[in-house]
């Protein structure tokens, strides 16, 4: 009973200070770390519109090595999907994927300046991957004036802190052992 | 469950805080942004604004303001305060015309700072060349009072000679004035050497007592100065052969050699010499320099014939004006012509020392003018018709005349101190430019006119593999760490032949500008150049 009470302590306080926090992030990535080999839900966080502008369209880009990848469709916003060849061929569970989706386009809405949303795609990321890296999933918000572009990736060594606009990014951890 | 009542919550609390640290720090900087301005960035405001506005998307408040005023430098501001989403930034009491540059630092409701910079201007952009102090160094004022001794002597010399050779032809007068004129001769001929090694002083950068030794003389031989010592040494001795040999057909051909020799040393080297286009200005030199050698080299004699032997004067001055009426058109044409290459545009005449030395002699040269037409269209005829006081006020004009002449030649040996408009114009038609390389591409940017006040910014991209790159679009940021500038951002809009412009940047701050370049090439691909620019004084 106590440690319920605890996790629900935790998760309550979490959720207080975090909410904040999350209304004045960049567009990031809820889940910040995941195994090379694994599924990944990319839960994008998107906290702004653009400059006081609410944002009609959310475009995110499906990078080389994140497969096999399905949007979650979401109430009153259009889903499009455009597809292409991988760069090279995965074999996922015995399948051979060669081409899937390469970018998840949500439109046809508006998320005001003020309002918080999240979209989701989910997928697996390759084995071939490498641990230890961050791997970016840079994403554009459209507005009636502008654009939002999360698509800044940090050069080797460089603080993303200092960049203006970066890609949201999750780290990827050694596969996991008896998997 | 409201409030934590055992040892356990608050450890459950304590890390949740924890969690939200973590998630804070690595995933959250501030994204408050400036929206607008009142002023709004680059605005010209006809009158000093009560308070500057910048407004962000979320409440700020202010954590440091800069203020650099239209001359580069940073003023005092007394402090800014926070009104909801808005900064607001006191104006200062006297306020400059031109250009003026805020550097903003402000923390966000959530802790983050956001910076950056933006300009307007009171009245006008400061884009104009400024009056600056010429950073003449000793040498080179050394050097400019050596070539100024001798267009003095010169002048008083082959000047002299041309007059007895042409004017004179054996008409008796007074000594004095060619005593004068041998003595100027003499004094060219001994000034050259020393001349030689001013020039080559003010290239090696020595000092004065470097004159004692052989480097500086080796170092004026070898430069552009040693024509223009030959010609006016090969001058001074023809003056000096033709002054002392009175008025035989020979001192008279050397009278006239030596005169037209000094007049082609003076296009032989200079920075009026050497400007394009060079059929002109060579030649607009060499008839600039006969004509006042000749003028201002007769004034001595004339004065001298005026006292004497004023009966003579109306006799002396036909033959004086025969070549003289031709020599002053002749001084004004080439004159018109060489500022106008020199200057290039009017407005510099004010904005520049160049241009103020030129205004100055161009003031003495319409005095002379005026004093010389008086002494011909009236005194002479006042002396001629017997007016006892006619004689002595041709004297008075010619003494005035002679003074106007030294100011003349003192405000034309000033020029090599002071850089013409023509170089600062160059200057700023090639502009500051940088050339950035990384492997997914490459660029160069040039801030024209690369001066400090407002510029333009021109950028030439290309893609790794040296293609022309396809951008969609470009942001430039220009910023001065050591100076505290914030960055300036600018969206760049694309031009004719592929480049991309960004302009007005206020780099209203000389030094070196880091900037950086956005080039955003699809809609998920940016390129990032970064390099450093160095904008003049």
């Amino acid at each position: 009973m106590k440690t319920i009470k605890t996790i629900i302590a935790a998760t309550l306080g979490a959720s207080m200070l975090a909410a904040p926090t999350a209304a004045l992030a960049h567009a990031t990535l809820e889940v910040q770390e995941a195994a090379v080999g694994s599924t990944y839900k990319a839960i994008v966080r998107v906290g702004h519109g653009c400059e006081g502008e609410a944002t009609h369209t959310l475009r995110v880009q499906v990078p080389e090595g994140y497969v096999n990848v399905k949007p979650q469709p979401k109430a009153g916003w259009k889903l499009e999907t455009v597809r292409g060849a991988y760069e090279k061929a995965y074999t996922l569970y015995g399948h051979e994927h060669k081409k899937g989706v390469k970018e998840v386009i949500w439109s046809g809405n508006e998320l005001p300046d003020d309002h918080y949303d999240e979209f989701v795609l989910r997928g697996t990321l390759a084995s071939d991957l490498q641990a230890g890296t961050t791997f970016h999933i840079p994403v554009v918000q459209e507005c009636a004036n502008g654009a939002e572009r999360w698509i800044q990736i940090p050069a080797e060594g460089q603080d993303p802190h200092e960049l203006e606009s970066p890609a949201p990014g999750v780290k990827l951890i050694e596969k996991k052992k008896g998997h | 469950m409201i409030f934590p009542r055992s040892l356990s919550q608050w450890t459950g609390l304590i890390v949740a805080a924890l969690i939200c640290v973590s998630l804070f720090a690595s995933d959250t900087i501030a994204h408050s942004q400036l929206l607008t301005s009142t002023p709004s960035a680059s605005e010209i405001v006809n009158e000093r604004p009560g308070e500057l506005r910048l407004t962000f998307n979320e409440p700020v408040s202010p954590a440091s303001i800069k203020w650099f005023t239209p001359d580069g430098s940073e003023q005092a501001v007394s402090d800014a305060r926070s009104d909801k989403n808005d900064l607001v930034v006191p104006v200062p009491d006297a306020l400059e015309r031109g250009t003026h540059l805020i550097s903003y630092r402000v923390t966000s409701i959530d802790g983050h700072v956001v910076a950056g910079s933006f300009a307007f201007s009171l009245g006008e952009a400061t884009t104009a060349p400024e009056a600056r102090t010429s950073p003449a160094n000793t040498p080179a004022r050394l050097a400019a009072i050596g070539r100024f001794v001798l267009t003095l002597a010169l002048t008083l010399g082959a000047g002299g000679a041309a007059f007895f050779s042409l004017v004179v032809r054996g008409m008796e007068m007074p000594v004095w004035p060619r005593k004068l004129a041998l003595s100027g001769a003499v004094l060219a001929a001994l000034a050259i050497p020393l001349n030689i090694g001013l020039q080559g002083l003010d290239l090696t950068g020595g000092t004065a007592a470097g004159l004692f030794s052989a480097a500086p003389y080796i170092a004026g031989f070898g430069s552009p100065f040693a024509p223009t010592a030959g010609l006016a040494f090969a001058a001074s001795l023809l003056a000096i052969t033709a002054l002392g040999s009175g008025s035989s057909g020979f001192g008279l051909f050397a009278g006239l050699l030596a005169w037209l020799i000094a007049a082609a040393s003076f296009a032989a080297s200079g920075h009026a010499a050497t400007a394009d286009p060079q059929a002109l200005m060579r030649p607009a030199i060499a008839i600039h320099a006969a004509a006042f050698l000749y003028w201002l080299g007769s004034l001595p004699g004339l004065l001298a014939i005026a006292r004497t032997q004023p009966e003579h004067i109306d006799r002396l001055l036909s033959r004086f004006s025969l070549i003289a009426i031709p020599a002053v058109a002749f001084l004004f044409g080439t004159g018109i012509a060489i500022s106008a290459v020199q200057v290039g545009a009017p407005e510099y005449l004010d904005t520049t020392d160049y241009g103020l030395i030129l205004t100055l002699k161009i003031a003495a040269f319409l005095a002379l003018v005026g004093l010389a037409g008086i002494n011909r269209l009236v005194l002479t005829p006042d002396i001629a018709r017997g007016e006892g006081s006619g004689a002595r006020r041709l004297a008075a004009s010619i003494r005035v005349e002679l003074l106007l002449a030294l100011a003349i030649l003192i405000a034309a040996s000033s020029f090599r101190l002071t850089p013409p408009p023509r170089a600062i114009m160059a200057a700023d038609r090639a502009g500051a430019s940088v050339h950035i390389h990384q492997d997914e591409g490459f660029g160069n940017i040039t801030a024209l006119p690369g001066r400090r006040g407002e510029n333009r910014a021109i950028l030439d991209l290309f893609a790794g593999n040296a293609e022309a790159l396809t951008a969609r679009e470009v942001t430039v940021s220009f910023s001065q760490a050591a100076r505290g500038v914030e960055p300036i951002r600018i969206a760049a809009t694309r031009g004719e032949g592929g480049l991309w412009f960004a302009e007005p940047l206020p780099l209203t701050v000389s030094g070196p500008w880091d900037v950086q370049i956005e080039v955003l090439i699809n809609d998920f691909k940016e390129l990032r150049l970064e390099g450093v620019l160095e904008i003049r004084p």
